[in-house]
């Protein structure tokens, strides 16, 4: 079956992220908010694979890449870079070797910097 | 005035009163107002469900065959608690004094009228002490523990005002394709 990035984030993500991205901040992040910037950081394409919502996702890395991408258009057209550069299944795999120890922490890093 | 005498007055009394009713009643009813009246009960008969066994297209708009208050039906393919249509409310509707659980579980499951798979969630209903009744645990496509958004025994009544669990339902949130 073809990959459908849409039926992927309702089976995988919207238990807790809700159908609309909206979450229940602050324990489950509203995905409407912060990802156009976190995607902007050198940093942040990696951690949008990190999150361990993400990483460990029953998705292969296409799959995973896919997601994150429509992700970032459907829910963060607006505050996407002009320059955007969607997410390689190669970037995915890449990231995915790398784990995320403290979620929390990195993600205040981010958003501070 | 003897016993006899007593007897007949009532009787008296009796037809006087059923006949006066009676004759009202046909003055103020025709036949065919009649059977158009029951024709409508028969109508209005047939338009009831067949309980146990609930055909509805609902406001989610499938065709569905079985009971909601049964373990086998086809919604519950993956629950692991008890059924909210055994405790007050349906398959679809927390019973009244319990909060919805907007954080849930979310899977598949077979519709094996239509033979088309649906997007399930199963929102728990919180805030009140476990119901104790249609307890199910299904597992189809179900995960291990330490998978836990797929696991069918972790409970949902997170952000939720108490997170005392009760029951849960299953609505259908589409297709899945």
């Amino acid at each position: 079956m073809e990959a459908d990035p849409h039926m992927d984030y309702l089976l995988h993500c919207s238990g807790c992220h809700l159908a609309d991205g909206s979450g229940l901040p602050p324990a489950i992040p509203d995905l409407r908010e912060n990802l156009g910037f976190i995607i902007s950081k050198d940093k942040g394409r990696g951690y949008l694979v990190r999150v361990p919502g993400s990483s460990s996702a029953p998705l292969d890395n296409l799959e995973l890449a896919e997601l994150i991408n429509w992700l970032l258009e459907a829910f963060n057209a607006e505050t996407l870079p002009n320059n955007f550069i969607p997410i390689t299944s190669d970037e995915v795999r890449e990231s995915r070797k790398n784990v995320l120890m403290d979620p929390l922490k990195f993600r205040a890093s981010l958003l501070r910097d | 005035m003897n016993k006899e005498k007593i007897v007949q007055k009532i009787n008296k009394w009796i037809d006087n009163a059923t006949g006066k009713g009676s004759r009202q009643l046909a003055r103020l009813t025709s036949r065919r107002s009649f059977l158009g009246k029951l024709g409508l009960s028969i109508v209005g008969m047939s338009s009831l469900p067949l309980l146990p066994v609930a055909r509805s297209l609902g406001a989610e708009g499938i065709t569905e065959l079985g009971d909601p208050k049964s373990c086998d039906y086809w919604r519950y393919c993956a629950i692991g608690g008890t059924l909210c249509a055994c405790c007050g409310g349906t398959e679809k509707s927390c019973p009244p004094g319990t909060e919805l659980s907007l954080v849930t579980w979310v899977g598949t499951c077979r519709n094996p009228v239509d033979d088309k798979d649906y997007l399930i969630s199963y929102n728990d209903c919180c805030g009140k002490t476990v119901c104790n009744r249609c307890n199910c645990h299904r597992t189809e496509r179900e995960k291990p523990f330490y998978y836990q958004p797929k696991n069918s025994s972790i409970l949902w009544c997170f952000g939720t005002e108490s997170q005392a669990y009760h029951c849960t339902i299953a609505l259908v949130k589409g297709e899945y394709n």
